[in-house]
């Protein structure tokens, strides 16, 4: 028998990731025979309740998905449903979703960096031990956060679950001083989050790895932008598809221990989507204040070429930078629009249309009919789409690992998920329900989700 | 405004009765009375950070939440000294997500940023299912606590005393507590 022999390891409850996740795994002779990340939390059916609702209501229903992520549920809908009606927003329309995605980036961003993810490097529980050593850097990301809220709070109506996008545009444009007093603060947090940069550089990696498969929207409108709004699916290996592709590209397969779909390239396996797969395929796109960071993290010997998922935490500072230069360049470019929305009819039609989250590429699909109701959804968060990919890497680090400790493999495994950020709550609008007929023998068969 | 004094109204007004601390908040805020016009009162979802920006430099903070405690009686209102850190904070009804009160008040502690003194009102609530509304006896003691609260000012806005108890009921604070030397609110 191999060193190790026999072990399982459970992680019963995933902690500082969003939702209610476990993971089991099962060595035998030293060898991980069987690994599951699991998805407990109950089913939600966004998808089902959203059949026979006007698709006036997207944005506001799909809000609801995550409260960390509602913005990016908001942009995937609307650009779906505008694509099914043949609407296109105005430039300064689509400057404004810009600008408010990129708030959600960075108070997603910062929470996960500062609050989730900078424990594990730093040897601490949780932020609350590891406040008490390093007070200044926490502070740092509640401002740097602070800032993220803002802007979603002045364009969204409100910080959480916003209610200020509508189809077609949105409900209420900020004023132009509205805009302007958020400056400062956003100055402010530039400056913390290129600190954020030089602290989060200065930990202790592991090793690089093979990479995975990895997709991100690269963008049509402008070639030379970091994907965030709209583009074509790329990925590392060679993937160019139409989002309208998406579901002829990638396809949705159930597995009995997860509440959440995986998703998988057709005919291929796992892939990633997020910050690793955006910047990666995108690098070059971030702003020149980002790309002069790039280079000081060499200083510390670390090589950001190389694919790392434990650079990720890197890599999300990199993109809370970029985030807050887009944004303070998007207010000061800022013309106010002719009008807050833009007049069209409903009608009957197809829309599929993709952004990127803070944790990757998020696919709405609406059908529908002619009085604009929606006939039937489909939504593909991140967190499903990288599930299995999540769940190879972890066969990978765990290889020749069996004779550690339970605990420090508990501890591997929940850093190794935790650079992935996923959001389980968002993953688990999926069940595929059998319903079984007894009395007529007859099995129905659907997407319940 | 920054003013010393701070009301928070926590809750979810879809969520029956975890909707009390909020409608507390708004009912105190909507009754004219001088005293409480020198009071900060503002409503959260009792997310940790938003919690945190909310009494980060004041120095007395007083926060209304709805609870599910098993043995007590619906519309009791238990009073807690939330810097003791007494609470049992895995029963009041907060954010969602990871992060609510019991995050909050541990990280303003490591950051040193928690006000001088933190009071926790919760009501008894029985029904936290999705709909809109309070149960009769949660809105009963709802409304009390809005007409009563400038008698128990200074009970709630000074020094408890240093009491280890559990909890009090936020109806029969002692005279001793209420008697206290008074300070200035405003």
């Amino acid at each position: 028998m191999a060193k190790g022999g026999n072990k399982t390891i459970k992680v019963n409850y995933l902690a500082r990731v969003e939702g209610e996740g476990a993971l089991t795994v099962r060595f035998r002779s030293g060898q991980v025979e069987d690994l599951q990340l699991k998805i407990f939390e109950p089913p939600r059916f966004f998808e089902a309740f959203l059949r026979g609702r006007s698709a006036l209501e997207v944005a506001d229903i799909t809000a609801r998905i995550c409260g960390i992520c509602p913005i990016a549920y908001q942009m995937s809908a609307v650009y779906a449903v505008e694509q099914a009606l043949g609407v296109t927003v105005e430039d300064p329309v689509a400057l404004l979703r810009r600008l408010l995605y990129c708030g959600e980036w960075i108070e997603s961003h910062a929470l996960h960096v500062y609050m989730l993810h900078a424990p594990d490097y730093l040897g601490y529980p949780d932020v609350v031990a590891m406040a008490k050593d390093y007070q200044r850097e926490v502070e740092r990301g509640l401002a740097i956060k602070k800032a993220g809220n803002a802007i979603v709070a002045i364009l969204g109506g409100r910080e959480i679950h916003p209610i200020n996008v509508r189809v077609g545009g949105f409900y209420r444009l900020p004023l132009r001083k509205e805009l302007d007093s958020l400056l400062e603060l956003l100055h402010h947090a530039l400056d913390a989050a290129c600190d954020g940069v030089r602290w989060v550089s200065a930990f202790t990696f592991t090793q690089a790895k093979a990479p995975p498969e990895l997709v991100a929207l690269q963008p049509i409108q402008s070639a030379v932008d970091y994907p965030m709004c709209e583009g074509r699916i790329i990925s590392s290996s060679g993937i160019n598809a139409d989002v309208a592709d998406f579901e002829r590209t990638f396809e949705e397969i159930q597995v009995p221990y997860s509440n959440a779909l995986h998703s998988i390239v057709k005919g291929g396996g796992s892939y990633l989507t997020g910050p690793l797969a955006r910047f990666h395929l995108h690098q070059s796109k971030l702003t020149p204040r980002a790309l002069n960071l790039i280079s000081e993290c060499g200083s510390h010997q670390v090589d950001l070429n190389k694919y790392n998922p434990s650079h990720s935490i890197i890599i999300r500072s990199l993109e809370i930078v970029h985030a807050l230069d887009t944004a303070i360049a998007a207010i000061k470019s800022y013309e106010v629009p002719a009008e807050a929305c833009k007049k069209f009819e409903l009608k009957s039609g197809t829309g599929m249309a993709a952004t990127e989250a803070p944790r990757g590429l998020l696919y709405h699909r609406y059908c529908l009919d002619a009085d604009g109701r929606i006939l039937d959804a489909k939504i593909v968060p991140p967190t499903s789409q990288n599930q299995r990919a999540i769940e190879d890497e972890l066969r990978i680090i765990l290889a020749g690992k069996s004779a550690m400790p339970k605990a420090d493999l508990s501890q591997i495994c929940e850093q190794a998920i935790r650079n992935h950020d996923p959001c389980i709550s968002c993953a688990t609008h999926f069940l595929k329900l059998n319903v079984l007929d007894l009395d007529g023998l007859s099995g129905v068969e659907g997407s319940a989700t | 405004m920054n003013k010393n004094h701070l009301i928070i109204g926590i809750g979810n007004i879809y969520r029956g009765d975890d909707g009390a601390g909020l409608l507390a908040a708004r009912a105190l805020k909507a009754r004219p009375n001088a005293p409480l016009d020198c009071i900060d009162i503002q409503e959260s979802d009792g997310s940790a950070f938003a919690l945190m920006e909310l009494w980060r430099d004041r120095n007395h903070v007083v926060i209304i939440d709805a609870m599910n405690l098993d043995g007590k009686k619906v519309g009791d209102l238990l009073l807690f000294d939330g810097l003791r850190s007494l609470l049992p904070l895995d029963q009041l009804r907060v954010s969602t997500h990871a992060f609510g009160l019991q995050e909050a008040i541990a990280l303003s502690a490591s950051l040193g940023a928690l006000p001088k003194q933190l009071t926790v009102i919760a009501i008894i609530g029985a029904d936290f299912g999705m709909k809109e509304g309070l149960s009769p006896a949660v809105a009963t003691a709802v409304q009390h606590w809005v007409q009563e609260f400038p008698a128990g000012l200074k009970a709630t806005l000074s020094d408890i005393g240093p009491t280890n108890q559990r909890s009090e009921d936020a109806r029969n604070v002692t005279d001793e507590q209420l008697n206290q030397p008074g300070q200035s609110y405003c």
